[in-house]
């Protein structure tokens, strides 16, 4: 009699191109590594705390969310892990521990598990962790005050902060390589323009974000800081402080691409992408706000499931 | 497997094999016992016309249903040992005709007589048995007339090498077949579709030569119609709706070989793809068990290791290496259970990688959300569901592993059994 061996049946397609999310999370994670070591040695030991304690937050976070879901847990995908490191990167070496402990919570819990976890998320969980914190304690992204106690080799000062409120003169000194090197206070993260770009640029060639998105947010600064800057040279500063101070660099190669809250089609990217670079530079040059890429990224979130609508006629359909 | 590149700008591409022409077809000897099915349903109270114990020989031409005009050509001489129900998948139903052979059996000798005098749906019931055979595909139907045909010189899946290997090989046969065809039908507007490095073969059957891009899925029978014929087929309709009827080579050149040498159309070329993605080219008989195949190429298939018919990408897993080869069986497909990619039910992360890479321009991405929950109508109504043309693509690249290919064959197939049992109670 011929014994029967146990075949495994499933579905078509057989091949899988082999991409997961867990291999993207981790090489976001890996690009963002370049800048943060920058920051890290910038800012020393603090720094490293505040990191460690809201990766580790997230996490737990996340793992608690699993287990009174009662879902298997979602940890191991990197998920977490990268929100945590990502809000982490965008706060100030000196924040305190509570207040990064608060954050995680509302990046993971209310960013992101209550609407299903992964993917059921409409704005990027980080920001809407970010834009909490920066209403509730203000003070605490004050970057200048924050950073007091530091001794730097070189003068920095926070950009968009000086730039708000004393004017165009008390940045003219800054030169775009200074910037980009890190030279200006911000998030530990954040201010190595460098770093951000080499990660960011390693992500898009490799495919694990979307050009389409970064390359207009960044054309949407340069174009609507060049219009403001034209229109009255003295209350607005021109493209170069815009695009490389703040959260300009982060939002464009880690914030603005995030997958859930960000649209698919290739229309639909340009037009996401240069909103949020108006949108940002508005906030900041009219708006009260020091720095508007949180706000910008969370408002256009908002507008992405209508700004994907545009999308190619399907094949073969008639209306 | 083909992976993702490590350059991953734009959405991965997928190239069809050229055929090596040194390649050789590897003829697999009748085995002692075949399997034919014969597209009905069976249940024990039907009255059949043919019974365990009844002799049978090539080339007959038997009615297995008093009801039904569905006639199976048997490709050996033997006996029926025995008579089953046999179901496929998405509900579809066989009946599955034991035979054993007979060594020396003497066929029947009248068949390509009777082939040549055949029309209509006759024609139609004994072309079902022959080799790469779509299980759609009928030669005439007066319901929906064409006015082309398509000869497909390659096959709609990757690795398949079958069709591009008739046109190699016997493109007198093909040619052949093309004028039996043309007598049977009237019609007068041919085309075959090859590679490029093929034409000058596909050019001595005499008719119109159009060649086809090797990028993967090019030569499926939807984008053969747009892109090609430049007819536009309508969401939800079938080529033959655009007036394109579609036939693989190897279909055409069994017609022409019957019409000029009377043989009988007993074997299927198959390519079989080894666990390490390399092919080979073989010949059975029609009805062979898979597991003979897999012996006489030394494949070792071991437990939880996966068996395809078919394609890497469109292919049908089956759970019995006794499955026989079947007219449609173009091709076997050997997986290793370590090569067996996993199926997830995480949910969608808006990606996107799945709309970029989608042929039909189908919004993969707020489709799956309908077809998840069940939402069949309302995916084919506002999110193109029909606009799909079954390549795979979308689920080849998910990066959560979702099973979006399968979603959506069986969100067709529930719409399409939805509106026949409508229809059937109006």
């Amino acid at each position: 009699m011929h014994k029967q061996k146990k075949y495994i049946v499933s579905h078509a397609p057989f091949w899988h191109d082999g991409s997961s999310i867990t291999t993207k999370n981790y090489h976001i994670m890996l690009a963002a590594l370049i800048a943060l070591i920058a920051g890290l040695i910038q800012y020393g030991a603090p720094a490293l705390g505040v990191i460690s304690l809201s990766v580790a937050t997230a996490i737990f976070w996340e793992l608690i969310m699993n287990k009174i879901t009662k879902r298997t847990p979602t940890v191991g995908n990197g998920n977490a892990a990268l929100t945590g490191l990502l809000f982490a990167m965008m706060l100030p070496p000196t924040m305190p521990w509570w207040a990064v402990i608060t954050g995680t919570f509302v990046c993971v819990i209310i960013g992101k598990e209550i609407f299903g976890g992964l993917g059921g998320n409409p704005f990027n969980p980080v920001l809407v962790g970010m834009a909490i914190l920066m209403i509730a304690w203000k003070d605490l992204f004050d970057f200048d005050q924050a950073l007091i106690n530091y001794d730097f080799e070189y003068f920095v000062l926070y950009p968009l902060a000086a730039l708000k409120h004393f004017g165009v003169s008390s940045i003219e000194s800054l030169s775009a390589i200074d910037l980009l090197s890190g030279k200006q206070t911000g998030g530990i993260g954040t201010t190595c323009g460098f770093g951000l770009i080499l990660g960011g640029v390693y992500l898009i060639i490799r495919g694990f974000s979307r050009w389409e998105i970064t390359v207009s947010y960044l054309l949407g600064i340069c174009v609507t800081a060049f219009i403001f800057k034209m229109a009255d040279s003295t209350a607005y500063a021109g493209p170069v402080i815009h695009l490389f101070s703040g959260y300009t660099l982060f939002g464009a190669f880690f914030l603005a691409t995030e997958d859930s809250s960000s649209p698919v089609n290739f229309i639909p990217m340009l037009i996401y992408g240069a909103a949020i670079g108006i949108m940002t530079i508005l906030i900041r040059n009219i708006g009260v706000y020091v720095d508007g890429t949180v706000f910008a990224i969370l408002l256009i979130n908002l507008a992405n499931p209508i700004i994907d609508k545009i999308r190619p006629r399907a094949m073969g359909r008639t209306v | 497997m083909i992976k993702r590149s490590f350059i991953g700008l734009f959405p991965p591409v997928l190239q069809y094999e050229e055929l090596d022409i040194t390649k050789t077809v590897d003829s697999i000897k009748t085995p002692e016992s075949v399997i034919f099915f014969v597209d009905k349903e069976y249940s024990k109270k039907d009255s059949l016309l043919i019974q365990p114990g009844d002799k049978i020989s090539a080339g007959d031409i038997l009615s297995v249903f008093n009801d039904s005009e569905e006639v199976l050509v048997p490709s050996v001489t033997g006996e029926v040992t025995g008579i089953e129900a046999f179901s496929g998948n998405f509900g579809k139903n066989y009946t599955a005709v034991t035979v054993k052979t007979t060594s020396n059996g003497k066929v029947n000798k009248e068949f390509g007589k009777s082939f040549k005098k055949a029309s209509g749906n006759s024609l139609n019931q004994i072309i079902k048995n022959f080799p790469g055979v779509v299980s759609e595909t009928v030669l005439i139907n007066s319901d929906k007339p064409v006015d082309s045909i398509v000869i497909t010189g390659i096959d709609s899946d990757l690795l398949i090498l079958n069709n591009q290997y008739i046109i190699k090989n016997r493109i007198e046969e093909v040619k052949a077949g093309i004028s039996f065809i043309k007598k049977a039908t009237g019609i007068d507007n041919f085309t075959i579709v090859v590679p490029e490095s093929l034409a000058s073969e596909a050019q001595s059957a005499g008719v119109s030569v159009k060649t086809v891009e090797l990028t993967y899925p090019n030569a499926s029978h939807m984008l053969i119609t747009q892109n090609i014929m430049g007819r536009k087929v309508i969401a939800g309709k079938t080529t033959e709706d655009a007036g394109v009827k579609i036939i693989n080579a190897e279909t055409v050149a069994a017609i022409g070989a019957v019409s000029v040498k009377s043989g009988i159309p007993d074997s299927k070329l198959i390519t079989v793809i080894n666990k390490d993605g390399s092919t080979n080219l073989i010949s059975a008989t029609m009805g062979t068990p898979i597991n003979t195949i897999l012996s006489h190429l030394k494949i070792d298939v071991n437990e939880r290791d996966r068996i395809i018919t078919g394609g890497p990408l469109t292919g049908t897993a089956i759970y019995s290496d006794l499955h026989p080869v079947l007219p449609d069986t173009d091709a076997i497909m050997i997986q290793d259970r370590e090569d067996i990619p996993e199926i997830l039910d995480n949910s969608c992360i808006n990606c996107g990688e799945c709309v970029r890479i989608c042929p039909a321009n189908v919004p993969v991405n707020l489709l799956i959300r309908f077809l998840e929950n069940g939402e069949y109508d309302e995916a084919a109504d506002n999110y193109d569901l029909f606009s799909c043309i079954d390549c795979g693509l979308c689920a080849y690249v998910c990066q959560v592993k979702i099973p979006v290919f399968q979603y959506i064959k069986l969100a067709k197939h529930e719409l399409t059994r939805n509106n026949t049992v409508e229809a059937e109670n109006a």
